[in-house]
């Protein structure tokens, strides 16, 4: 019976000693749902640079763009009502070169108090990527406590402002991105999508990744290739185009699903083919120091689209010429992406760092710090193994 | 180094807070004592159980018992009552002077009746005293006045009036068609018998008085008990007459170990009080501590098991009731073979059974009637549901007002829509709403039955959409709260019910001040609380913190029944398999 | 009461003690701590070993303790090196699990107040837990027995469901390849894992409330291997999550992993708020085994009232807590403490279990 009372005097107690210190009710808190960063120095003011900084490298100017969500009132019958009609998110920027100051400048513009913890998308453009290294652009968003790892990077090749400013009416932009992900069983210029946590790893460890670029198309917003962010520096060094990044993915395996059209070059028949797994394996060989790869890539799906001259059954003779269309069409991509790899982007994002280092530890240790140079000059070998498992509900090509 | 050190040292901020953690339980464990040492002298509960005290429980079984049931014991402990008051009357043999007594006792109670008549062919004048309404006069009439008038056959040899001695004999062996038949001298007894609705035939010569008990009875009949109903199993539930709670008991099956022990409780109204356990299945030490506890109830009156409930538990202070309530009979056999004991009380379909633990709060006679899948899922659902009535609103604040990224992102922006406009802070406005479904709840319970369900659906739908409309609450909060009622409906055991929503409230506070780490905290204290609760010594969570794979059969799930060979080892059973 | 010892605990129920007692403010940070130090991903090698170390440590303490059946080291110590010394190495070991109790709960202070409470002061939401954790504590070691069986399967339940679920961020390559840079890197890492979970110090007491404590062995044998599996998952998992380049740069690791995925289309979209709950439950019952442990310790030496003596921990394991000023003092004083545990409990039994054998011997 002595447990009662402490309980009571103690509830009490808590309750008049303290009150509700960290409560703040959800109604007035401002949803963060997608930042975009872009340099203050693109629109043409690089030559207001304070000169008393002197030969310091003065950190950046950043316009951050934040995006909220707009509450659409109580009621749901208001809400159904407005329909998708209503834009239900709004865009505020502020200039800074601390990405945490201007988020607390906001708080002089506007009553609610913005969180970050449904942040979804963090958008950077293009001039930024290239000239800061992207440790420095994220550091605010992995340290602080509200904001997940688990928001996701994108690049742009226009204004990053821009990105949010496009969508179909009643959806956010910052939400079409994040879902967007959901269609990589459909399209395979989907690159995975990289969220903080997966970019913190390796920024610090100095591995070149890709990050999904974005741009403004028309009223919306549209998936278009990736940005190269090189290891070493931390700063963008390139895009890789719609068809390259396909090629990255068929390299990579890390395709759920999509399409793959090619077309025959004897008659330039259309084939498309439908992925439906695949799966890649890079093997790293390492000869009297000579170190080469073996990329396999292993395939399975189905006929999509076939034209052909006349309408013909599907017989094993025609599959087995298409499969070795495909194939080959697939091994071109892929050396188109490392081609651009080596040659242009002198970098290397694909996996064979890892690959090496798995395979041959020592090895790696020896040319890791000058990988992507070392990985300029490495022959390639490719073997493409495709499966055209059925044709679908018609079994004979189309005129 | 040595700066370092020093600015390790904490500062007076530091320490005081320090002393405040010491103080405040330091404060709170002397009050206590103090409190508990002032108790202590106030009850007998605690480890004084003398014979005198209390409420006059007499040694059971002492002398013969003349009656079948109600017999020695309010005898005797009516002889306390009356050596309490000073003064005891008891009858001379003359039926004038007899006749006096009785109604100078019976002064100011106009509804006793008497009716003077003449015994047989001896012309032996007789009377007979009859509360009016409480008799069965029909009995009487039959029984009682027609065999005393029409009694020639006995006394056929006879021609002057027998011995008193004699006379009494022919009376109860021969004439009285009467079942029940007690001989008291004391006046106040028979007075207190007749009250209660027996007749009490004064005869002339006989010192004495013969207590008929022919009482009409108006009990109810078995019907299905209303606070614990069940689809499957017995519909019949206790009534207020305890010879024939005690009867259903027997009828439940043949045994011969089904004891049953009778106690007076009450000391001015005085109450028959049955112990019941089964003698080769309970454990003595238990049986010997439950009687321990009666014999210490020491009140005027115990007007309902409740009483006996809240003066023989362990820990008075605790919100969980650690004696469990039913008005089910298999409830209350199924918990005897389980080697617990059980309380039957005059005037009450309550019956009490102890120990008790929390599992069995949350079992229902179902579980065992129905398919075992069906029956552990229900049971795994009633658990679910005791959770949810305990902690949503609780959950529901820290989320809102403390952690409101820990909420999924669609929710959330529903949530803040919804909360627009919304005037009050979510404590307020949990409480708000908390608190007129409890109204509402209760308001139901005191309403005509055919106007309760109305009730329900003008408050519940009605109150709810407008306040909702009005911008009072937020709709969310309302499918919260009525989860929550709904939830705390589903307890099999109402009482366990109100225990749960009154904590809800305590965990809705620890909520408002300290968000989830509140709820996390509360949960602690809780389990805290009920880790270090016993139950006539046996650890209340003892199943939720079971030994033995024997307890965990019928715990959340309940195995199939040729899995469940033994009865719960906490209990200590002297048998402790129930088969094999 | 301070002498005699009643309550009794079955072998399961000292494992789980000892399975609790070791799974605490670790988790979050192991992974930081341990990849700092080796550098590679083969760090759940050395957790194994650095499991299979730490067994042989609690191998000799329970040695030790079951040359003296029903005493507790607080008052067996005397008998083997003598009464002024056995109470300074007694005092010694009660101030080890205040300061586990300080450091315990600071941790929980630095997490709450930096996920779930900011802005709320760190002494009330230490001492609403160090309140709650006397009530309990005033039951004895059933009570906390007790406390640790119920919170064992909600804890295990989510914690082995949040790794499966963070299985959706895990990449194989980053805990590739094993023993890629040599065994030199699982030595490295083994200091640091004994660091956070070595457990034999709770037999020093628990063999004494013992039923059967010719089972402590296998006590100590399952409690090891509990703890360790639970260690090896949760850095395994968020290696395989982060890359070790990652983990070095997160201060909770471990959180951060179950901050990093969403899983749409659950109930709880999120799971860090189930992880934290779970987490202060644990090092809740770790803290109440600490200062149960001090205050046993305290009323055995000064032969007073166990309670008054539990009353009088909570200021000083306040202040404990409070003594370090930032986040890396914390980390800092978790090290100091593992560094005495070493050896207190990883130099000097083995010193004591001789001395105890000579003795025997020779009387």
């Amino acid at each position: 019976m002595k447990k009662w009372r402490m309980w009571i005097v103690l509830s009490v107690l808590c309750s008049i000693l303290s009150g509700c210190w960290s409560s703040t009710p959800i109604e007035d808190l401002d949803m963060q749902i997608g930042v975009a960063l872009d340099s203050a120095e693109e629109s043409g003011e690089t030559g207001v640079a304070n000169p008393e900084y002197g030969n310091h490298t003065k950190p950046a100017k950043i316009i951050s763009t934040y995006q909220f969500t707009i509450p659409q009132g109580s009621g749901g019958a208001l809400m159904k009502s407005a329909g998708n009609s209503i834009k239900n998110y709004y865009n505020m920027s502020e200039t800074s070169d601390s990405i945490f100051e201007a988020i607390r400048q906001l708080s002089l513009r506007t009553r609610r108090t913005p969180i970050g913890h449904h942040l979804k998308v963090i958008v950077i453009s293009e001039e930024l990527a290239r000239s800061n290294n992207l440790t420095k652009l994220i550091d605010f968003f992995t340290r602080d406590n509200d904001i997940r790892p688990s928001v996701m990077l994108f690049v742009t090749k226009g204004k990053a402002k821009d990105v949010f400013e496009n969508t179909l009416p009643g959806q956010a932009p910052s939400f079409v991105l994040e879902g967007i992900f959901n269609n990589r069983d459909r399209n395979m210029g989907i690159w995975e999508p990289v969220t903080l946590a997966k970019v913190v790893g390796p920024l610090e460890g100095k591995r070149s990744f890709l990050l999904q670029n974005v741009i403004p198309y028309e009223k919306e917003i549209k998936l278009a290739g990736a940005g190269v962010i090189k290891g070493s520096t931390g700063k963008l060094v390139g895009f890789l185009d719609e068809s390259e990044l396909e090629g990255m993915v068929w390299l990579t395996g890390k395709g759920i699903g999509g399409v793959l059209k090619t077309y025959d070059p004897n008659n330039h028949n259309l084939i498309t083919y439908e992925v439906k797994s695949m799966h890649s394996k890079i093997k790293a060989n390492v000869n009297n120091g000579q170190i080469s790869f073996n990329v396999k890539v292993k395939s399975t799906g189905r006929y999509a689209e076939v034209f052909a001259k006349e309408s013909k059954k599907l017989h094993d003779g025609i599959v087995k010429k298409d499969k070795a269309v495909l194939q080959k069409h697939v091994v071109e991509m892929m050396q188109t992406t490392v081609k651009k790899m080596q040659k242009e982007l002198h970098t290397e994002a694909a996996g064979f760092g890892t690959s090496l280092r798995n395979q041959h530890p020592a090895v790696w240790r020896s040319v890791k710090d000058n990988w992507d140079e070392t990985f300029s000059e490495i022959p390639i070998t490719y073997e493409v193994n495709l499966n055209i498992e059925e044709y679908g509900a018609s079994d004979t090509s189309a005129e | 180094m040595w700066n370092e050190v020093i600015e390790l040292i904490p500062s007076w901020g530091v320490v005081f807070q320090g002393i405040m953690i010491f103080c405040v339980p330091f404060f709170l464990l002397r009050t206590i004592s103090w409190a508990k040492a002032k108790e202590d002298r106030i009850t007998t509960r605690a480890e004084k159980a003398t014979g005198s005290k209390g409420g006059g429980v007499s040694n059971v079984g002492a002398s013969g018992r003349t009656s079948i049931l109600e017999g020695p014991e309010e005898q005797s402990s009516s002889e306390i009552v009356t050596k309490d008051r000073g003064t005891r009357i008891t009858y001379s043999g003359h039926l004038k002077e007899d006749l006096q007594k009785f109604k100078e006792l019976s002064a100011d109670m106009h509804d006793v009746n008497v009716r003077e008549l003449r015994i047989g062919s001896i012309k032996t004048r007789a009377a007979l005293l009859y509360v009016n309404g409480l008799t069965d006069k029909d009995k009487m009439d039959q029984n009682i006045l027609k065999p005393l008038m029409n009694a020639y056959q006995p006394f056929k040899n006879m021609d002057t009036i027998p011995e008193a001695k004699d006379l009494q004999d022919i009376l109860i062996h021969e004439i009285l068609l009467i079942s029940e038949i007690e001989l008291t001298e004391d006046t106040n007894l028979s007075l207190q018998k007749v009250l209660f609705g027996s007749v009490v035939l004064l005869v002339e010569g006989i010192s004495g008085a013969l207590v008929l008990s022919s009482p009409k009875g108006n009990t109810r009949g078995i019907q299905e008990p209303e606070s614990e109903a069940v689809l499957r199993g017995s519909r019949s539930g206790f009534n207020e007459t305890l010879s024939d709670n005690t009867a259903i008991l027997r009828r439940h099956g043949q045994s011969t170990e089904l004891a049953m022990i009778s106690f007076t409780v009450g000391k001015r109204m005085q109450k028959e009080l049955i112990l019941t356990y089964i003698k080769d299945v309970a454990n003595d030490e238990l049986v010997e501590e439950v009687k321990r506890r009666i014999k210490t109830i020491d009140i005027d009156d115990v007007q309902e098991s409740g009483y006996v409930e809240q003066l023989i538990e362990d820990n008075s202070y605790s919100p969980f009731q650690q004696i469990q309530n039913t008005e089910r009979p298999d409830r209350v056999m199924a918990a005897l073979l389980e080697g617990r004991v059980a309380i039957l009380i005059d005037g009450t379909p309550f019956a009490l059974i102890m120990p008790v633990t929390l599992g069995m709060l949350l079992q229902s006679p179902e579980d065992y009637n129905d398919r075992w899948m069906v029956g552990s899922l229900i049971r795994l659902l009633r658990f679910f549901a005791a959770a949810i009535s305990l902690f949503a609103p609780a959950l529901y604040i820290s989320f809102l007002s403390f952690q409101p990224g820990l909420i999924p992102t669609k929710l959330a922006i529903s949530i803040i829509s919804s909360r627009q406009g919304v005037p009050f802070s979510v404590l307020i406005e949990a409480l708000i709403m908390e608190i007129s479904i409890e109204i509402l709840r209760e308001a139901g319970l005191r309403l005509p039955k055919p106007i309760g369900p109305a009730m329900g659906i003008v408050g519940g739908l009605i109150i709810g959409q407008a306040a909702v409309e009005a911008g009072i609450v937020s709709p969310i909060l309302v499918i919260v709260v009525s989860v929550t009622a709904v939830s705390s409906f589903s307890m099999p055991m109402y009482s366990a019910g109100m225990t749960l929503r009154m904590l809800r409230f305590a965990a809705m506070f620890f909520a408002a001040i300290f968000g989830l780490y509140g709820v996390v905290l509360f949960f602690l204290l809780l389990s805290s609380h009920l880790i270090k609760l016993k139950s006539f010594g046996v650890p209340y969570l003892g199943l939720a913190v079971p030994n033995k794979t024997v307890n965990w059969k019928d715990f959340i799930f309940r195995m199939p029944l040729q899995f469940l060979t033994g009865r719960p080892t906490l209990l200590k059973p002297k048998d402790p398999l129930r088969k094999g | 009461m301070s002498t005699e010892v009643k309550d009794r605990v079955t072998a399961i129920q000292a494992t789980i003690i000892l399975a609790n007692y070791t799974i605490a403010a670790g988790v979050l940070t192991l992974p930081r701590t341990i990849v700092e130090a080796s550098g590679s991903p083969d760090v759940w090698i050395s957790i194994f070993l650095g499991g299979v170390i730490s067994f042989l440590l609690g191998l000799i303490i329970v040695k030790l303790s079951q040359r003296f059946p029903g005493l507790t080291f607080f008052q067996y110590i005397g008998k083997i090196i003598g009464k002024p010394l056995g109470i300074v190495l007694s005092l010694g070991v009660i101030g080890y699990f205040l300061c586990i109790a300080g450091l315990e709960i600071r941790s929980v202070q630095e997490v709450t107040s930096f996920f779930l409470l900011e802005g709320t002061p760190p002494w009330a939401i230490v001492a609403a837990f160090m309140w709650i954790a006397f009530y309990l504590c005033r039951g004895g070691i059933n009570a906390i027995t007790s406390m640790c069986r119920l919170i064992v399967p909600i804890t295990w339940t989510v914690f082995l469901g949040v790794c499966l679920l963070s299985f959706q961020v895990f990449d194989l390559n980053n805990l590739l390849p094993v023993l890629g840079n040599g065994l030199e890197p699982v030595w490295k890492g083994i200091r640091p894992s004994i660091l956070t979970f070595t457990a034999g110090e709770a037999m020093l007491f628990v063999v004494a409330f013992m039923d059967k404590p010719q089972k402590a062995v296998k006590v100590i044998i399952a409690g090891t291997c509990i703890s360790t599996i639970f260690y090896v998952l949760a850095v395994v998992a968020t290696i395989g999550a982060f890359s070790i380049d990652g983990v070095v740069t997160r201060t909770w690791p471990f959180l951060d992993l179950v901050r990093s995925f969403e899983v749409n289309y659950l109930i709880f979209e999120r799971f860090e708020s189930l992880l934290l709950v779970i987490w202060i439950m644990q090092i809740f019952c770790t803290f109440c085994i600490a200062i149960y442990a001090g205050a046993l310790g305290l009323s055995q030496v000064i032969h007073k009232n166990f309670k008054s003596c539990l009353l009088a921990m909570l200021p000083v394991v306040y202040i404990i807590s409070r003594i370090p000023p930032n986040v890396n003092a914390l980390f800092a004083l978790g090290t100091g403490i593992g560094d005495c545990m070493l050896i207190l409990f990883g130099l000097l039994p083995l010193p004591l279990l001789i001395i105890t054998y000579f003795r025997r011997t020779v009387s």
